[in-house]
């Protein structure tokens, strides 16, 4: 099926009945399209709108009024008491009206109007789930791209914050912004966003996963390579250090690129509280990172092979619960962890009240049960759940800790540490052969980004940009030092 | 891109072919042995073990306490005797057995034929420690009271971590220690022993009958050590040897030794202890010279030393002195005449100070050179402190 509209020609008809029925021809079935003819004192007039899109009361006031004054002299752009554009092909014409805006046509005139009066029902900007805070800015992203534009803008007031727009989708043509400091921006990086965007040809972009699908360059590696945010002020934080961000009409979730393998780490959390607290989070991350990833596995590789890795005391409680347990170490811990996965999963879909309700049923009956009835050792279930909370302390990382967790875990079950240690390697090898547009993901492991990766040092010592994305030693500015300001 | 996930495929599988350790056991699958007591019998050898036994764990009728089980295994040699027995239901894990106790009959027959079963099966380890068993029946072992640990293995490695630097009158020696000694030139193996005894207890008379007819009560006395001619059994020290051999071989840390002085008893706390010793070759004779330094402190003053005079506490100081020197002095003589084996390690000194001749005597060096040696010893103590109270407590008292 053709994706053009059908309709006589591009040039707008000279006669109001023509446009009408031109416009009539092509939305007829579609009951909220209104197009009402407007009786002025001189000529003819026609009106299109999406109904639900826009302001009645001030289409009202400030169009419909003065066209049918008494006081109208048939110049319509003067009669108008609101801002417009004009067009002059039927093409823009369809597009803006579904676009929201509000079309005039009046008969003899070459071109119409449009008008901007768009006003639709949206979500409040309120803080994002995901991303609670205790410290810092609560305001997080909404459907609507220009609200989540306007919320970049105030955090960042300077002409070098640049918001480029693209329409994407045969079907949807959705909004995409570019947002980028032009100053800072890599420009290779930004080049390279652009081209993939104009490469990108398909129905519909519904959500920003649909875009950061299309966007990434290995559809197979477990990581993208592209952050994602729901908060104005961690997507500023990525602006300043060069990198690109994207928003699409729609979704919440903003597009960070590039995201290499320390940003998923990092939290802004880490930054608003004082250094050695962010410091202390940003370690128990990685710890937690460690934990989630290899427990599982360095348990089941320990309680099969290496025995003699387990102090006495240990060893005699886990012989006491694998007692009469029927599964082998590396099928229990199996178990488990699908069943934290479909609980999660389960909890995430359902109803926030009936989801706790979920959490209850499946934590606590399932995993008690499930060793009283003899299933598993209890053991086990501290380990799944101990994992589990583990990889809730870094949900950047989910797709990638879970899919390895289970990899390793397999590798350490039969293979012992021998195997565990040849998955840690496969695992290595992946992220350090991964790049995120140019730029290897663990490129932030150098000399002069060192007071910002593993550790972040305090912030009036971070005295120049990170070098990794952005390819300048831009100073971010002198820091006063406050040493003896005080003394009285 | 399937190509790639097709490699990891194969990478994996050639993993677990070639890298793969197949020695995988369930921990409910497996006899953790704790300790073993190796006999030698007319059949072979008689093995008994002490395996950790959960299995009652789970009844709440039973306390929660694991329990050890008992199992006697013979056969013509050890490996045949733990792993060719029809008796043992599951896999023997030996990596946290604890104790390995040899009876007097094993040790005078020779160690080292079972010493290449633990160094070669793959299952056991060189970490347990050694121990001759002194009485006739080692079964007793397991009838006596295993202080506040479930099982005599753990009470052993329990004992051992505690004691090792903290009590001189016996050695805890690991098997390995045991093996360095026997394959080392100019030294001779030692062991600790362990004596199962009765626990006497002095009951009033109107309960004692009723005490009397109850099952005895055993405890175990680690005290002392058993010498060894290469790997056979030849004697045993006692305590108050076994403190001389271990300041010799330098390995007191810190230690309690009650010296009897003029009066009474000074007990001594021993901060640090440094041995030297040295050879010297006189054609045919040999000069044996230790010298002995400790820092001490007094942990209690019995004796008539008003030991918060300097005058005083110098001469408590020199008793002290030549109290040691006696003793050790009696100890090297004892394990000259009677035992002619280096247990004190004084060939490998021997060897390092006169390398050359060491090679023409070594084969002669414990029955000939060692035993006719002459033994110099000095020693230097230091009382660096005298704990909280100079004076002694009560020494007010008597004085009013």
């Amino acid at each position: 099926m053709s994706d053009k509209p059908v309709y006589p020609n591009e040039n707008i008809p000279s006669k109001a009945t023509d446009f009408e029925e031109a416009l009539k021809g092509l939305f007829q079935k579609s009951f909220d399209i209104v197009i009402s003819k407007l009786d002025t004192r001189h000529k003819q007039a026609v009106i299109v709108f999406v109904e639900g899109m826009v302001d009645k009361d001030i289409m009202d006031r400030d169009i419909i009024k003065p066209l049918k004054s008494g006081e109208f002299t048939g110049r319509v752009k003067a009669a108008v008491k609101c801002g417009f554009k004009e067009l002059h092909t039927m093409s823009e014409v369809i597009k803006s009206v579904l676009s929201g805006l509000i079309i005039l046509y009046y008969e003899g005139s070459k071109s119409v109007l449009a008008i901007d009066l768009i006003k639709w029902k949206e979500r409040a900007v309120e803080e994002p789930d995901a991303e609670n805070v205790i410290r810092g800015p609560r305001e997080g992203f909404v459907e609507n791209v220009y609200t989540n534009v306007m919320l970049l803008r105030r955090k960042l007031k300077t002409h070098n914050l640049i918001v480029e727009k693209r329409v994407l989708g045969r079907q949807s043509n959705t909004s995409i912004a570019i947002a980028y400091l032009d100053n800072i921006v890599n420009k290779k990086v930004l080049d390279e966003v652009k081209k993939r965007l104009e490469k990108i040809d398909v129905d519909a972009i519904l959500e920003s996963s649909h875009l950061e699908q299309y966007l990434e360059e290995n559809p197979l590696s477990i990581m993208s390579g592209i952050g994602l945010t729901q908060k104005p002020d961690v997507a500023a934080i990525k602006l300043l250090d060069g990198r690109v961000v994207v928003l699409c009409d729609g979704s919440p979730h903003a597009l960070t690129i590039p995201e290499l393998f320390m940003d998923s780490l990092k939290n802004s959390g880490d930054y608003y509280n004082r250094t050695i607290y962010g410091n202390f989070l940003r370690a128990l991350r990685i710890v937690a990172l460690i934990i989630s990833i290899l427990l599982p596995g360095f348990t089941a590789a320990v309680l099969t092979f290496h025995h003699e890795m387990v102090p006495l005391i240990f060893l005699t409680t886990i012989i006491q619960a694998k007692e009469g347990t029927p599964f082998p170490t590396l099928i229990e811990l199996l178990f488990l962890m699908f069943m934290f996965e479909i609980i999660k999963e389960a909890g995430l879909r359902l109803p926030k009240s009936i989801g706790s309700a979920i959490t209850i049923v499946g934590a606590l009956i399932l995993g008690d049960i499930a060793v009283s009835a003899g299933l598993v050792g209890a053991p086990s279930v501290i380990i799944v759940a101990l994992t589990a909370v583990a990889s809730l302390a870094i949900m950047s990382l989910n797709e990638f800790i879970t899919f390895y967790r289970i990899v390793l875990l397999l590798m350490g079950g039969s293979m012992g540490i021998v195997g565990l240690s040849a998955g840690l390697l496969i695992m290595l090898t992946q992220i350090i052969s991964n790049q995120s547009f140019g730029i290897p993901l663990l490129s932030s492991f150098n000399k002069v980004n060192k007071k910002d990766n593993m550790l972040r040092f305090p912030l009036s010592l971070i005295k120049r940009r990170s070098i990794t994305v952005v390819n300048n030693k831009t100073k971010i500015g002198e820091v006063v030092n406050y040493k003896g300001d005080f003394n009285v | 891109m399937f190509k790639k996930i097709i490699y990891f495929i194969m990478a994996a599988l050639i993993l677990l072919g070639i890298a793969g350790d197949w020695t995988r056991v369930e921990a409910e699958e497996m006899a953790v042995g704790l300790s073993f007591i190796y006999d030698k019998s007319d059949k072979g050898y008689r093995i008994i073990g002490e395996f950790l036994d959960v299995s009652h764990s789970n009844d709440p009728q039973q306390s929660q306490i694991s329990r050890s089980l008992i199992m006697e295994f013979e056969a013509r040699s050890p490996a045949e005797a733990l792993q060719q027995n029809l008796q043992l239901e599951k896999a023997l894990y030996g990596t946290h057995n604890r104790v390995r106790f040899f009876t007097e009959k094993m040790a005078q027959y020779g160690i080292e034929p079972i010493q290449d079963f633990f160094f070669r099966e793959f299952y056991l380890d060189q970490r347990p420690i050694m121990m001759v068993v002194k009485n006739e029946d080692p079964l007793l072992l397991f009838q006596a009271e295993t202080g506040l640990s479930d099982q005599v293995g753990g009470y052993i490695y329990a004992l051992s971590r505690l004691k090792e630097e903290r009590s001189t009158l016996t050695t805890f020696v690991t098997t390995l220690d045991f093996a360095k000694d026997l394959y080392k030139e100019g030294k001779q193996p030692i062991m600790g022993v362990v004596e199962v005894k009765e626990n006497k207890i002095n009951f009033d008379e109107d309960v004692k009958e009723e005490e009397e007819k109850k099952p005895k009560k055993y405890v175990m006395d680690f005290e002392g050590l058993a010498v060894f001619k290469e790997d056979k059994l030849v004697g045993y020290l006692d305590g108050q040897e076994a403190i001389a051999y271990n300041l010799i071989s330098d390995t007191v840390r810190q230690a309690y030794i009650a010296i009897p002085v003029s009066g009474g008893n000074i007990s001594i706390y021993v901060m640090e202890s440094k041995s030297q010793v040295n050879t010297e070759y006189l054609g045919e004779d040999v000069n044996i010279n230790i010298k002995i330094k400790t820092r001490l402190a007094i942990a209690e003053n019995m004796s008539d030393y008003n030991i918060s005079e300097n005058k005083e506490l110098k001469k408590a100081e020199k008793d002290i002195n030549h109290f040691m020197q006696t003793r050790i002095k009696e100890a090297i003589q004892k394990v000259q005449t009677e035992f002619k084996s280096d247990i004190f390690g004084f060939g490998d000194y021997f060897h390092k100070d006169y390398p050359k001749k060491w090679k023409t005597i070594k084969h002669k060096w414990d029955d000939e050179y060692f035993a006719k040696a002459t033994i110099n010893v000095t020693v230097e103590n230091i009382i660096e402190t005298e704990g909280h109270t100079r004076e002694r407590v009560g020494e007010r008292v008597y004085a009013e």
